[in-house]
């Protein structure tokens, strides 16, 4: 048998190659993506949540209590509300800043940016 | 439209579960037959390819579709197996453990002829580069460009690596059969 011939011989064997069989491997990857779509989905909830606490932080107490008052009153729930509101209205209240106001908005702006890296 | 197309756009602008499961139906057997060649182990290469999967779906934002799908999933394959190389620093053990030894097993592929067994086995004897440039040119029909851009080699290198492992192929084949000829 000539060179010619061997490689074309090769040549064919070559381009008919074996493949793997299935038996379970793609359900797997499956199972797989799922969590990875709920592990981003709970990073999505936590740069929110995040992000919702920094704004709380940063924005003044009594714009906030007065937006949830608006809100509150506008949806009558005031008063299956009125104990944590009489709370948050005492913290507005205070003339003291929050004493770990900017500690608070640092790590969570660290939580956030953290989370979002995870993500990308 | 086909239908690959038409998963890969669902899967890429929806990040839809299912059209990507279809392409991971339809892409895994050769992904896993292509690490097989180069792992030489069979839970090894399944290990790889999850994650292979796992990495392309995680970037099907960044498939801009320039190539094919198909090419994508080669180059991020090959990419998973070097990183497993580097991470574990095995990849002498890995030939000399798995090299030498590795049986085929029918029973892992769809089909299986004699001749795709010999060939299998003769695969053994070629460096992670032959295999896969010879694998991805002769065996899933990409050309040398597209080889050298999968792999990210130059294009020079993709032929002399083609065409030595070729001639490791032929002369492992013909002392094959040669020996059985004999016997």
């Amino acid at each position: 048998m000539n060179d010619s011939s061997d490689f074309d011989k090769l040549e064919v064997l070559l381009a008919q190659p074996a493949l793997i069989a299935d038996r379970g491997f793609s359900t797997r990857v499956e199972v797989r993506i799922g969590k990875l779509n709920t592990k981003r989905r709970n990073v999505f909830l936590i740069t929110g949540l995040c992000w919702l606490a920094l704004v709380i932080l940063a924005a003044s107490p009594q714009a906030i209590y007065a937006d949830l008052m608006t809100l509150a009153i506008s949806l009558d729930i005031s008063s299956i509300y009125s104990y944590p509101l009489e709370q948050f209205r005492s913290l507005s209240g205070s003339t003291q800043q929050l004493p770990l106001k900017t500690l608070g908005a640092a790590l969570l702006s660290v939580a956030a940016i953290a989370s979002m890296l995870v993500r990308a | 439209m086909t239908s690959e197309s038409s998963l890969i756009l669902k899967a890429v602008a929806r990040r839809d579960n299912d059209a990507f499961s279809a392409l991971v139906r339809m892409h895994q057997g050769k992904i896993r037959a292509y690490l097989v060649r180069l792992c030489k182990n069979y839970d090894l290469a399944d290990d790889i390819a999850q994650e292979t999967f796992l990495t392309a779906f995680r970037k099907l934002g960044s498939y801009k579709g320039e190539g094919n799908f198909s090419g994508w999933l080669f180059s991020i394959a090959h990419n998973c197996f070097l990183q497993h190389l580097r991470r574990t620093k095995r990849r002498i053990e890995i030939t000399e453990q798995y090299g030498a030894q590795q049986e085929i097993y029918s029973d892992k592929y769809d089909e299986l002829s004699t001749q795709q067994m010999d060939l299998e086995q003769a695969m053994e004897q070629l460096n992670p580069d032959e295999i896969a440039t010879i694998t991805l040119c002769h065996s899933y029909g990409f050309s040398h460009q597209e080889v050298s851009n999968i792999l990210e080699m130059p294009l020079g290198s993709v032929k002399s690596n083609i065409s030595r492992g070729k001639l490791k192929l032929k002369e492992t084949l013909n002392k094959k059969d040669r020996l059985e000829k004999a016997s």
